[in-house]
């Protein structure tokens, strides 16, 4: 999709409408021969396939746009359709090949790795979301830290306090369900009116408390933000540790108490250990929860890579927001994978 | 050794010891059967006071358990439990050690240990040593499961229905398995099963439970001979004891000396019991059987009649 600069409509343009043959029939070739080859070969050649893809797409918006630096031209659904296909082509075909996470990971940093050397080489520079990146570089980078910092300030308190009140459910079983029943109602609370719920007692507790205002607690900024993530983020860690302490055998636990594990020991020698894939998987659930809600923050004024997305909405720049959602969204994949890997890391000790 | 003092539990409404009193001697074989809800495994849980009674006490040497700290107590008590709860994230010589471990020995004495334990189990510790609980067989699980209980040198074994989920074949090597360790290390055990067949094979002392008190308790035999309530006779079943008895006794000691038996007459080892002479007769339809010592050479000649002396 081509358009003279990023407010206009976008006009549709055509594979035979620009001469990028030479990226473009070697990546059909490769998808091709993709076909034929054996497991990671196949992966490997998808992979060939998909950085034709993207090198044909910025060779045209070299020729299209290289003298109008306000131009801006995108992939339409046509190429989306193709980049998703063949990144999903590349996962079965690694899938067939039976590869771990490890190999899986490798693949990843090669793609990734690819798509930098093009960069560097100047071969994407002149794509719509490239220019985009290339003119809001300080603003990326901040949301990077923004969106990075809310995660953490969210999460971490979360998981301690989340850890605690699941051990709380675990020790004392009659507590459990009122516990659990306030956080599960806290989830069914849209996340946007949670947000919108808590500035007003921020802002009054601002005005009575100027210290806390200093500190940054306010109405409007990073602290609803915070504060609704955290309250969404404690079922899923309350949850896990609950589970993660009863995931032990029942047996074992008998036996472990007959043979004169004290409690501390029982818990520490037996109910951590085993519990800890449980536990993990809830971490995981709320890492990647937390990077998604924090995006919505930007509408309370939280920064993060919601500011860009919400820009973009704002100003109808298919660009910025992908320029805001394709991180998150690899944000949340990284953190996904990193975590799983830790847990397969458990699972096989 | 281990003594029971008018022990009273009560769960709910539910009462699961009623005044119960019971002795077991150092060194016997004391097996505590009975129907469901008889209370054996709450019995058997005072001892190690993963149950504490309401009232009574329960003596181990003439010292009362709820002296002593649980954790410390159970230490030096095994116990062993139907559902095996070998821990799913150790080794088996990890497992077996964990009693050692917290008792804080070296970590070279007990992996001396734990080889020595795998033979006395008649697993290869080269073999074993390194597998996970999960590579086991329910059998050679349970082998482990008892490894694990003798680790600490305890002399007291507590075995709660510890064959229940094994398969027939599998239970009854583990039944002549423990006999033989009885016999070996002569500790005092205490076990509990709801099956008759499992006590008999087994108990020196056998202990039959209803409704949370104890009924009878004294040697198979007499309760056999003796029961001393119609709810005994009833769980020693009464179409089978005539061939219970029979098996408590030796082929040996019914049987005359023979110098010549006829050659047509079954043999069986001089080691059989009464109810095994009896089936080698049945089988060959023969009214005596031929004793042969581990010579080979004939021992005795038990006939039919001889029997019912048993």
């Amino acid at each position: 999709m081509l358009a003279p600069n990023r407010i206009v409509p976008p006009r549709g343009i055509g594979v035979g409408d620009v001469p990028v043959w030479t990226f473009l029939a070697p990546a059909a070739f490769a998808a091709m021969a993709a076909a034929l080859l054996p497991g990671r070969g196949a992966a490997l050649a998808y992979g060939l396939a998909l950085c034709g893809l993207l090198g044909g797409l910025g060779a045209a918006a070299t020729l299209l746009t290289g003298v109008n630096p306000a131009g801006r031209l995108g992939p339409a659904a046509g190429s989306w359709v193709a980049i998703g296909a063949l990144l999903l082509a590349m996962r079965l075909a690694m899938g067939r090949a039976g590869s771990g996470t490890a190999a899986r990971a490798i693949a990843a940093l090669l793609l990734v790795a690819a798509l930098w050397a093009m960069l560097v080489l100047g071969l994407i520079d002149d794509l719509g979301l490239v220019r985009e990146a290339a003119a809001r570089g300080p603003e990326l980078r901040a949301a990077l830290s923004g969106h990075l910092a809310l995660v953490a300030a969210a999460l971490l308190p979360a998981l301690a306090i989340g850890a605690a009140l699941g051990a709380l459910s675990f020790a004392a079983p009659r507590a459990a369900p009122m516990t659990m029943g306030i956080l599960a109602a806290l989830q069914v609370i849209p996340a946007i009116a949670l947000f919108a719920l808590l500035i007003e007692p921020l802002a009054a507790l601002g005005r009575a408390m100027p210290l806390l205002r200093e500190a940054g607690l306010r109405g409007i900024g990073g602290a609803p933000a915070v504060i609704g993530v955290f309250l969404y983020l404690l079922l899923p860690v309350a949850a896990a540790t609950r589970a993660a302490l009863g995931s032990a055998p029942a047996a074992a636990v008998d036996a472990a108490r007959g043979l004169g594990f004290a409690p501390a020991q029982l818990l520490l020698r037996v109910r951590l250990p085993l519990g800890a894939p449980v536990f993990l998987g809830g971490l995981r659930t709320a890492s990647v929860q937390a990077v998604g809600l924090v995006t919505l923050g930007a509408l309370v004024g939280a920064g993060g890579f919601g500011v860009l997305m919400f820009q973009g909405l704002g100003q109808f720049a298919p660009d910025l927001i992908l320029l805001g959602a394709l991180p998150v969204a690899a944000l949340a994949l990284v953190l996904d994978a990193a975590l799983r890997a830790v847990e397969d890391g458990l699972v096989r000790a | 050794m281990i003594r029971f003092e008018g022990v009273r539990k009560t769960f709910g409404a539910t009462r699961a010891l009623d005044g119960l009193d019971l002795e077991v001697p150092e060194g016997a074989f004391a097996v505590l059967l009975g129907g469901s809800g008889a209370g054996k495994s709450t019995a058997l849980r005072t001892v190690n006071r993963l149950i504490d009674p309401d009232a009574g006490r329960v003596l181990l040497r003439g010292r009362d358990v709820a002296q002593e700290e649980a954790p410390t107590l159970r230490r030096r008590i095994g116990y062993v439990i139907q559902g095996i709860g070998l821990f799913p994230h150790w080794t088996v010589a990890r497992n077996i050690g964990a009693v050692p471990r917290l008792l804080g020995w070296e970590d070279r004495r007990i992996a001396a240990r734990v080889d020595e334990l795998l033979a006395l189990l008649r697993l290869d510790p080269s073999a074993y040593r390194d597998r996970m609980p999960a590579q086991l067989s329910g059998g050679q699980a349970q082998r482990i499961g008892v490894a694990r209980a003798l680790a600490a040198g305890p002399d007291i074994l507590l075995m709660d229905e510890p064959f229940g989920a094994l398969d027939a074949i599998t239970r009854q090597a583990m039944q002549q398995e423990m006999a033989r360790l009885h016999a070996a290390t002569g500790k005092t055990i205490l076990l509990v099963t709801h099956d008759v067949d499992e006590a008999f094979s087994l108990a020196t002392q056998l202990c039959v439970m209803a409704e949370g008190r104890l009924l009878q308790a004294g040697t198979p035999r007499e309760l056999l001979d003796a029961p001393a309530d119609p709810r005994v006779r009833d769980l020693l079943d009464g179409g089978a004891i005539g061939m219970r008895r029979l098996a408590l006794v030796s082929a040996a000691d019914l049987a005359a000396p023979s110098a010549e038996a006829p050659a047509t007459l079954p043999r069986i080892p001089a080691g059989a019991t009464g109810r095994e002479a009896l089936e080698a007769m049945l089988a060959a339809r023969t009214e005596a059987a031929v004793l042969v010592g581990s010579d080979g050479a004939d021992a005795g000649l038990v006939a039919l009649k001889d029997l019912l002396r048993a």
